[in-house]
């Protein structure tokens, strides 16, 4: 849209912002993210329709809606991976939606991404995929990208006989965690993650969910995150925003989420209702337990096929 | 010869699965580890567990994709580890596998899935096969979707997909891996409902496995936790939900804190 009809469309009130005026209150207002009336469609079907969502600097929002309900759609849109039909998108000092390709990727450096499937390259080991972003922004040095990967590695509990695994030979809990090391490693303003636990069983749910706590706490970055699991939600986040049929139906504190009368939202929490005390009581209980760990002896690294010895 | 007798119908209550001190080993690790339990047939019996603890290894033995290193195992009168492979052929007939992913042939279309099967195991003609796809994808709540793709249809849906096919050859015993694993907790509510329904209507044995703890609480008769190889505990639904255990307290309150290791 050009600036002239901007104006014009401001005298006739039918456009109350320009892009400078959006970007002004923004940064008043200590907003992030400003989507306004987003709408996507693939062929006859409208994926995202009319959406509009603030972000504030420095919070964690949970994405919660069912299967195809259009929340990928609108983390890569948030990337600029996929191309809305029409809206706006604006991020920190970005008019996403027509941003130039040069200005567009300086906008991604701002940001990082973690994808559902993972999307690790399968031909390079854990750890390359892990410093790969550093080394493809030439930040630091390759020393100084291997030393960080690698630390991050250990961090999510993946020990230095993994690092050298082709992604193949891993867990799919494994690759998850890789995936999600490739994504924090930068230590960007804003990370997004797709499904970041989605298909682990409970225990290691939990302990994805405090290794975003853990992120969450120390990057004071700006975290969304799309999730199946009321749990991971009701735990780590600053407010929930409950998608359906391509807009947000609900959003809120993860209080305001489990009261809600919102039929759509009841519906999507009832199930967790019922067994929430009993899941709350046992975490109280064991929230002091000192015990010894067992260790199952399925992390021993030879049970996990060989490594592929580096570049 | 056992496998030559007619498969019997089996009362509800009756054990259909007996398991007796099953072990299995993958090179020096130990997978399955005296595993002893009957599953009754009628009833829904879940297992959950951790990732890698030989959920998915122990339902291969069932359906005789594997074989034990050690122990018995009876499915329907029939001691699986001795069978030949057209006896297992045989058994199979009577025992319906849904797949975690579906595992649909993607290049075919819902009709050919589901009517696999009954092309390749039965005699039935074109008609009668028609029929019964029609049936099955009625009971799973899909009807009129023959003709679609696999890949047009949601996750969801891809799901119920796999469980009509396991139920074509209206088998005795389903088994249904992860039935509701990365789903959202509508869906999840919807497949959970369906096997109750199933269950119920038709009388079929189900053996789950299951990652889905609230759906577990929903739709099991009986359940076992399955931790490092062995059951930590099988017992009914409502005496496992309460169980003073330790690792079932961690596992059901999905809290890293706990005897259990997270990653």
């Amino acid at each position: 849209m050009g600036f002239l009809d901007q104006i014009a469309k401001q005298f006739r009130g039918e456009y109350a912002y320009t892009p400078e005026l959006v970007l002004k209150e923004m940064r008043e207002k200590g907003i992030k993210i400003r989507v306004r009336g987003l709408t996507k469609s693939f062929g006859g079907l409208t994926v995202l329709k009319d959406l509009d969502l603030d972000v504030y600097d420095g919070e964690t929002l949970c994405m919660l809606g069912e299967s195809a309900s259009g929340k990928t759609v609108f983390l890569k849109s948030l990337a600029g991976i996929e191309h809305p039909d029409s809206g706006e998108i604006y991020i920190d000092e970005h008019d996403v939606m027509n941003a130039p390709p040069r200005q567009l990727y300086e906008m991604r450096l701002g940001l990082s991404m973690q994808f559902q499937q993972g999307a690790l390259f399968e031909s390079v080991s854990a750890l390359e995929n892990v410093q790969w972003p550093l080394v493809m922004h030439a930040t630091v040095s390759p020393q100084e990208a291997e030393d960080r990967a690698a630390k991050d590695l250990v961090s999510v509990g993946l020990t230095p006989d993994m690092h050298w695994k082709l992604p193949s030979l891993l867990s799919g809990g494994m690759q998850k965690r890789v995936a999600l090391c490739r994504a924090i490693v930068e230590r960007k303003a804003l990370i997004l993650f797709d499904e970041p636990n989605a298909g682990l069983d409970p225990i290691k749910c939990a302990a994805i969910d405090n290794l975003l706590l853990r992120i969450k706490k120390q990057f004071k970055a700006t975290l969304i995150m799309n999730t199946s699991e009321l749990f991971t939600a009701y735990n780590l986040s600053d407010r929930i925003g409950i998608i359906y049929r391509g807009k947000i139906v609900e959003i809120g504190e993860p209080g305001s989420i489990k009261s809600s009368k919102h039929p759509y939202v009841d519906e999507f929490t009832r199930k967790s209702k019922e067994f929430l005390p009993q899941i709350l009581a046992y975490q109280e209980e064991l929230a002091s337990w000192e015990g010894e760990k067992v260790d199952d002896g399925r992390r021993d690294s030879e049970h996990l096929g060989k490594t592929t010895g580096g570049f | 010869m056992a496998s030559k007798e007619e498969f019997r119908k089996y009362e509800t209550g009756e054990p259909i699965v007996t398991v007796r001190n099953l072990s299995k080993s993958f090179g020096s690790l130990r997978v399955l580890k005296d595993l002893n339990c009957d599953i009754k047939a009628g009833e829904t019996t879940v297992f959950l567990g951790p990732s890698g603890t030989g959920k998915s290894v122990f339902i291969k033995h069932i359906v005789g994709l594997l074989k034990p290193d050690e122990g018995e195992l009876e499915v329907m009168g029939r001691n699986v580890p001795t069978l030949g492979e057209r006896e297992l052929y045989e058994l199979r007939k009577h025992l319906g596998l849904a797949f975690q992913l579906g595992a649909l042939f993607d290049s075919l279309n819902v009709y050919d899935n589901v009517s696999f099967p009954l092309s390749h195991h039965t005699r039935m003609r074109q008609k009668e096969i028609k029929s019964r796809v029609a049936e099955v994808l009625e009971l799973v709540g899909l009807p009129g979707t023959e003709n679609k793709l696999t890949t047009e249809l949601s996750t969801g849906q891809q799901k119920r997909v796999g469980l009509a096919r396991a139920l074509a050859l209206n088998p005795t015993i389903v088994l249904f891996d992860e039935p509701t694993t990365g789903l959202d907790p509508i869906l999840c509510t919807t497949i959970d409902e369906l096997i109750l329904k199933l269950k119920t209507e038709l009388g079929k044995t189900f053996i789950v496995i299951s990652h889905d703890i609230e759906g577990t609480w929903n739709m099991a008769d009986q359940v076992g936790v399955l931790y490092q190889g062995t059951l930590l505990r099988y017992g009914r639904n409502a005496d496992v939900r309460r169980d003073d255990n330790i690792f079932l307290k961690q596992f059901f309150g999905r809290t890293e804190d706990g005897p259990m290791i997270g990653v």
